[in-house]
């Protein structure tokens, strides 16, 4: 028999790890650090789970694994770890193509890299994770505003990719 | 065209298909899309955070020995002073029955709680997040998001100084100094000095207040503003104890803009219930009934 807090645990694990696991991944780039990162996450939750009102349920969550990040990591590691394992699939055969590709992929990984945490979060939460802007903003506890603001910013920085060419 | 519709405005010509436009863009939007993101097995993590909080459990007292003795302690000190101050292994309980408590946060915080009023946190708070049902007055310092959760919304700030009334479905949040963030659902609604924001039963309404009437209830005296009159009335039960019997007087609708003194059962029956035009009668010392 299932106590009500490890019933509502287990809804909220459920809804929320693969796009907390996704969250931290974004901000850090080690698929292990994440998953450790992730585990640390709920098992905080669970101790902290009849506190939180129900409706903030899922920004509380964000919300402590912001918190875990920015205690663990200065803003450099996050930067280099990321570069270091950004995979993107091949899609055309053409040698030219792939080899133009290949440049492309690289810039993109390293500005992706570059970029800083708060503004790839929310570019990759929104284009990877399909989330619209306000579902963002209510799981980052931040404004719609300071959503469209971020992206706006890291599609200029995207921008400079093809100025460059 | 303002800055932030660019990103949105960008991003539609791309998802629409008019790449000639921003035709750098797009392509690199398209690579972008490609991103390849690792997934982990679900099942398996639960599994380990379940061992996890296991481990914890039983290694909890080994560690804290000493704390849980002071606990103990400090607990049989407060019930001696009135009993509303209780610690236990994982967090702090403050309810005070009657007059108003004020208390330091282990952030240095300060929190000024009214009587029939509860206000938990955790011990450790690492995250600054707490529970309150009732009204406090707070004194956030400068730092990271500090988080009050009620049953009908949440109010965030980063330091700042407001005033929460929480009861029932109703929750009315005062800005005094800083800015602050209330949320409800997906609505957020920010505050800034002189500005208050009342959810009722969902609804969500912003207006203006006195800077100086924020938390005048820590000095003596409760004030109101388009307030139900039925949220007003359980103010004057928890702050006077009383009983009070509605007796079918319509009270629906009915709002109420004033202020009462804590100290004067009399006086302050008289200062809510005169302008709106009922009347009261003591039934006996702690029992009221009004009629129109």
């Amino acid at each position: 028999m299932q106590t009500p807090k490890e019933l509502r645990f287990r809804e909220d694990y459920n809804r929320l790890v693969q796009p907390i696991f996704r969250y931290i991944y974004y901000k850090c780039g080690d698929r292990a650090e994440a998953q450790d990162l992730t585990q640390e996450c709920f098992v905080k939750y669970w101790e902290k789970l009849e506190t939180v009102d129900v409706k903030g349920s899922s920004s509380y969550v964000y919300m402590i694994a912001s918190n875990l990040l920015a205690n663990k990591y200065n803003k450099d590691k996050i930067k280099l770890k990321f570069r270091d394992s950004i995979v993107i699939e091949d899609e055309k055969q053409d040698p030219q193509y792939l080899l133009e590709y290949q440049d492309c992929k690289e810039k993109l990984a390293s500005l992706i890299s570059e970029m800083p945490p708060t503004q790839r979060e929310v570019l990759l939460m929104h284009r990877i994770d399909g989330m619209k802007y306000k579902e963002i903003a209510e799981k980052l506890s931040i404004s719609v505003k300071a959503v469209e603001k971020r992206m706006h910013l890291a599609l200029l920085k995207i921008k400079t990719l093809s100025n460059n060419d | 065209m303002e800055d932030d519709k660019l990103a949105t405005w960008l991003e539609d010509q791309y998802d629409q298909g008019h790449t000639d436009a921003e035709s750098g863009l797009a392509e690199h939007l398209k690579v972008l899309d490609t991103l390849s993101i690792p997934e982990i097995n679900a099942d398996s993590l639960f599994d380990k955070i379940k061992t996890q909080v296991e481990v914890n459990k039983e290694t909890k007292p080994k560690i804290y020995p000493l704390y849980r003795w002071a606990a103990s302690i400090a607990a049989i000190f407060t019930f001696c002073v009135g009993g509303y101050f209780l610690i236990s292994n994982n967090e702090t309980r403050i309810a005070p029955t009657s007059s108003i408590v004020e208390h330091v946060l282990p952030d240095k915080s300060k929190v000024t709680i009214k009587g029939n009023s509860e206000l938990i946190y955790d011990n450790d708070f690492e995250t600054r997040s707490m529970r309150l049902e009732g009204e406090a007055f707070f004194e956030v310092e400068k730092g990271s998001s500090f988080m009050v959760n009620t049953s009908s919304g949440t109010v965030e700030v980063l330091g700042t100084s407001f005033n929460v009334f929480a009861r029932e479905d109703y929750l009315m949040v005062a800005c005094k100094t800083g800015k602050v963030s209330v949320s409800q659902n997906k609505e957020e609604t920010i505050l800034s000095p002189g500005q208050m924001v009342i959810i009722n039963k969902g609804k969500t309404d912003t207006s203006s207040v006195e800077i100086d009437k924020v938390d005048n209830w820590v000095s003596g005296e409760s004030s109101f503003q388009r307030t139900p009159i039925a949220i007003v009335i359980l103010s004057l039960k928890e702050q006077f104890n009383l009983s009070i019997d509605t007796n079918s007087v319509d009270l629906n609708d009915l709002m109420y803009t004033g202020s009462y003194l804590n100290g004067d059962i009399d006086k302050a029956l008289k200062m809510v219930f005169t302008p709106m035009g009922i009347g009261y009668k003591f039934v006996n010392e702690k029992k009221i009934t009004l009629f129109k």
